[in-house]
Parts: structure tokens; C-alpha cells; sequence
């Protein structure tokens, strides 16, 4: 079904103009910096004229006690040969947030590999792909979506390392970063305290993360999910086929009566139930039975696809991908919306 | 649409930084395109209002305070940019096609129909026509939402004021007609 929609928005698309380098050449950019400079400037002194009170949101699932954020880049590589002058090739950079991130670096500042260093950190980039991506830009999405899971309030730290892959700390970079979060911590109004981590803190980060093969766990994390989604799908099917199979006869021949109607008709309300479908119609007559009965035939065979896509690998992309489409099908296809 | 990254987009271009422009135009192009794409017919005046549009939006993000979402006031713009270029169209279209005619333009203008400006390329969607042909108003209106618009079916189940599970039902029917009008579409096309 996602082949019909995906084919109206490309047409869509087809249609729209290229204009982005139009449209920039038309732009004074640095007007805009500037106007956004002294808007910025005028704000300020308004503020610093007013009484500040801290208000806080506060949105919290899980976390029972103030947890320490812990922001960390730093920047490892393969021990090699050097004469002391040559640059760095790859940077790891490990973001440790409880969750805690890893990102690789290269020597253009662009991310070329994501992981969660624990468990929780895997699940906090499921959906999210940052390859390719600046590290600063990745740095405010990173504690974007900390804010929004909640991690961020006033009790918690975040603790900010980077180093190379000679293992020196990079003051300047950490700088660069460190104004980077500052700003973005600015924008959603948060008062959080902001500090360089303790080499001690970052070992324990990396060991942990080798002990308990964190690396595995993400694979692992979209396998399990595919095997779930399959599992679902299929229970859908059986009932499917049981249903479709008692209402075969009864929908060749508007004449034939149907034995224990009651059962069948209870079973129609259970899918209907079970998988958020809406009854707009009145299930006793030979129109409405025979609708349903066709959108059960459409449905089997929808799901049949997707499975078979599924097995096939078709929703393979890149990792962040690869979820984001499963999460899809579990949404449109196997239980709608809850 | 992730409004995030669109806020953070929009930070980037506050400070004049033109290289995030590229992302900011490709996540918001459909939703403006088609937002003009209501009002005007025109190809060509489509094009010229979403760069109009575009370029208002970027001169006044200084407005734009942090937590206000900047997507809502780029449609706001694109919206009301076309309905001033509609209605200075409708003012002049009676006096230019009055001159073109005089002057045999080389534009050929079609008196019966009145067509003068859209000697350009036209909107080519034949799927997305054949369902609006096809579909009822309501049904068109959800798949517009849903999937050139790309709203999630819970907002729009909001938007039209319906229970999630009625709209879900719904978008699954229209879903399936689509599928047959793109056989019938794509097939005659063969």
C-alpha cells in the first residue's frame, strides 16, 4: 500500500522546483545575521531589566532520582606511527549521556558512524541517523532529543570531553561544542550546569560499553523487532483466514444460511476490536458481510507482502532507517493507531 | 515532518549560516508547494510565489521567537502571498487579455478560455488527478493531509475532528482505491 502513496507524493514532488540556489542568491545573509544579532541584543537587555525565576518543565517517564548527564567527545583512533605532526584520519567521539553515544568523526568534522555505548543510549538514536551530519550539528540533535525524553532538568550535569586519537584532550574543540550546547540549552530555557568530564568518568564509559557488548545490542534490538512484527502479522492472518474461511460460503450465495451466526458475527466484532478497525456498517446484511469479507481478502494479501518484504530485507536501509519503517508498518498496517 | 530539526534549521539561518538553507527548503517544499498549488494554477506563478515566500520568511526570521514554530509561519506566508498575487490577477486578467488580443500576442492567447498564462509547463500528477477525480471530497482532503502533506493520520483524525479508528478506517479505503487508480493509471499508460 505504501508503493500507491509513495507513488502520489513523488509525483507531486516531480512537479516542484529546484529553486534553493535562486532563492539564496536573493538573500543579503548577512543582513539577516545581523538583524538576528541585534534582535538577540535587544532581548538581553530585556531581560536583564526583569527578575528571573527559574520555571522548569518537568516531563519525566521513568527516572526516580536525579541522574548525572554526562557529555563527553572524545576522540580516539588506531594507535599508528606518528612524528608527532600528522592529523587524525577518524575521530571516535563518545557522547556519554545516561544514555550514553558514540559518534565517529572525520577529519572534515563530519559523523561518519552512530552507537549507543549502553543500552539505553542505543534506544535513545533508534530512528534517528546522524551520518553525514556536522558533529555540532549532531551535538544539538543528540541534546534535543535528550530534552524531549526528559533527561534534562535542573538536577542534572553535562559533563563535556573531547580528545583526539593520540589520546590528547582537544581544549579548543571541547570549546567549540561546549558553546555549541550552551546555545541550544539557551533556546529551551534550561539552567543546567555544564562541565569538562574526569578522564576516570570516561574509562568507565568505555569499559563498560566493551564488557557487556553493547556493539551487538542494536542489531539485535532491530532483529527482535522484525521478528515481532512478523510474529503479529502472522497471528493477523491466521485470523484472517479462520474468518474469511467461514464467511467463503455465505458471500458466494446470498441464499445460504449460515450456522451459528452468532459465533461468526462475534468473531467479526473481535478483529474489529483487536485491531482498531472501525464498524461503519451492520454486519447482518449480505452487502455489508460481503464488504467485509473482500477488505479481509485485501488485508491478507497486504500483510503477505509485507512479510515477505520483511524477510526479504526490503525495509533495509541504514539502520536509523530500517526502524523507522518498521515502526511505520506496525502504525498503518498491522495495528492502525492505538 | 520533524519540527525539531526544523527549529534548529531555522537558528542556523538566523545566523546567516545559507548552507542549512538546502535542508530547511527540501523538509518544507511539498507542504509550500502545495499550499500555493490551492489557490494558483499557474506553473509558472507558482514557482514565483514560493521564491517570493521564501525570501519573506528568511527577511523576517528575526520575528521568529525560539518557541514558535517557524514551519506554521512559513505556510502562513506562502498562503497569503498567493491569494495577493490571485487577486491582483483577477483585477488585471480582464485588461491584459483585452491588449494581448489587440496586439496578437505571440503568447496565444485563447479568448474562449482565457488561458493567457498558462502557456508553461503543466502540473503533471495523473495518479494524484485520477484521485481527485475519483475520490470523494472528504476522502481527497484526507489523502492530501495523510500523504502529499505528510500529516500523521492522529493529527489529522484531530484536524477533521474524528476518532482515530474512523479515520484510520477511512485513510485504509481510500488507500485501496488508489491502488486500483493506479492500475487503471499506469496500465493505460502502457
Amino acid at each position: 500500500m505504501r508503493k500507491y502513496s509513495k507513488k502520489i507524493k513523488q509525483e507531486v514532488e516531480n512537479n516542484i522546483p529546484n529553486l534553493k540556489a535562486s532563492i539564496k542568491e536573493k538573500i543579503d545573509w548577512n543582513l539577516i545575521k545581523q538583524n538576528n544579532m541585534q534582535n538577540l541584543q535587544a532581548q538581553v537587555k530585556s531581560d536583564n531589566s526583569k527578575t528571573k525565576t527559574k520555571t522548569f518543565n518537568f516531563r519525566f517517564a521513568f527516572i526516580s532520582f536525579a541522574c548525572v548527564v554526562v557529555l563527553c567527545l572524545a576522540i580516539m583512533l588506531p594507535i599508528a606511527l606518528s612524528n608527532g605532526n600528522s592529523t587524525p584520519s577518524t575521530y571516535y567521539v563518545t557522547i556519554d549521556v545516561n544514555p550514553s553515544i558514540r559518534l565517529e568523526i572525520d577529519k572534515n568534522d563530519k559523523v561518519t558512524n552512530q552507537y549507543g555505548l549502553n543500552k539505553d543510549g542505543v534506544i535513545l538514536l533508534y530512528k534517528e541517523n546522524l551520518v553525514g551530519k556536522t558533529a555540532q550539528e549532531a551535538t544539538e540533535i543528540i541534546v534535543n532529543k535528550l530534552n524531549t525524553a526528559g533527561f534534562l532538568d535542573a538536577n542534572n550535569e553535562i559533563k563535556l570531553y573531547v580528545k583526539d586519537n593520540y589520546g590528547k584532550e582537544s581544549k579548543s574543540k571541547e570549546k567549540s561544542y561546549k558553546d555549541t550546547i550552551q546555545q541550544h540549552l539557551e533556546t529551551t530555557h534550561k539552567q543546567i550546569d555544564l562541565r569538562i568530564l574526569e578522564k576516570n568518568e570516561l574509562e568507565e564509559i568505555e569499559n563498560f560499553y566493551n564488557n557487556n557488548h553493547i556493539s551487538e545490542y542494536q542489531n539485535e534490538l532491530v532483529n527482535a523487532f522484525k521478528e515481532k512484527l512478523i510474529e503479529q502479522a502472522n497471528i493477523k492472518l491466521q485470523f484472517i483466514s479462520n474468518l474469511s474461511t467461514m464467511l467463503e460460503y455465505f458471500v458466494i450465495n446470498e441464499d445460504t444460511q449460515i450456522e451459528d451466526f452468532d459465533i461468526i458475527l462475534n468473531m467479526m466484532l473481535e478483529f474489529c476490536n483487536k485491531y482498531y478497525i472501525s464498524i461503519g456498517a451492520d454486519f447482518t446484511t449480505y452487502e455489508n458481510i460481503n464488504e467485509f469479507y473482500q477488505e479481509l481478502l485485501n488485508s491478507k494479501q497486504d500483510l503477505e507482502q509485507i512479510i515477505a518484504g520483511i524477510n526479504q530485507g526490503e525495509n533495509e536501509n541504514t539502520y536509523a532507517d530500517s526502524l523507522k519503517d518498521l515502526f511505520e508498518l506496525v502504525e498503518e498496517d498491522l495495528y492502525k493507531e492505538n | 515532518m520533524n519540527k525539531h530539526r526544523l527549529m534548529s534549521l531555522v537558528e542556523h539561518l538566523k545566523k546567516g549560516e545559507s548552507e542549512y538553507f538546502d535542508e530547511f527548503y527540501d523538509l518544507t517544499k511539498v507542504s509550500v508547494y502545495y499550499t500555493i498549488k490551492k489557490i494558483i494554477n499557474d506553473q509558472s506563478t507558482i514557482q514565483d510565489i514560493m521564491q517570493d515566500s521564501y525570501i519573506k520568511f528568511i527577511n523576517s526570521l528575526h520575528k521568529i521567537e525560539s518557541n514558535y514554530n517557524p514551519f506554521s509561519y512559513l505556510l502562513i506566508i506562502a498562503r497569503n502571498t498567493a491569494l495577493d498575487e490571485k487577486k491582483k490577477t483577477n483585477k488585471i486578467d480582464y485588461i491584459d487579455f483585452a491588449e494581448e488580443f489587440d496586439n496578437q500576442s505571440p503568447i496565444g492567447v485563447n479568448i474562449a478560455t482565457n488561458h493567457s498564462y498558462e502557456m508553461v509547463t503543466k502540473f503533471d500528477a495523473p495518479l494524484l488527478d485520477y484521485c481527485k477525480e475519483n475520490l470523494t471530497e472528504e476522502e481527497y482532503k484526507i489523502l492530501e493531509l495523510t500523504v502529499i502533506l505528510g500529516y500523521r493520520r492522529v493529527e489529522v483524525a484531530k484536524i477533521l475532528n474524528e476518532p482515530k479508528s474512523t479515520l484510520n478506517w477511512k485513510y485504509n479505503q481510500i488507500l485501496k482505491k488508489v491502488k486500483h487508480f493506479y492500475k487503471e493509471v499506469y496500465n493505460e499508460k502502457i
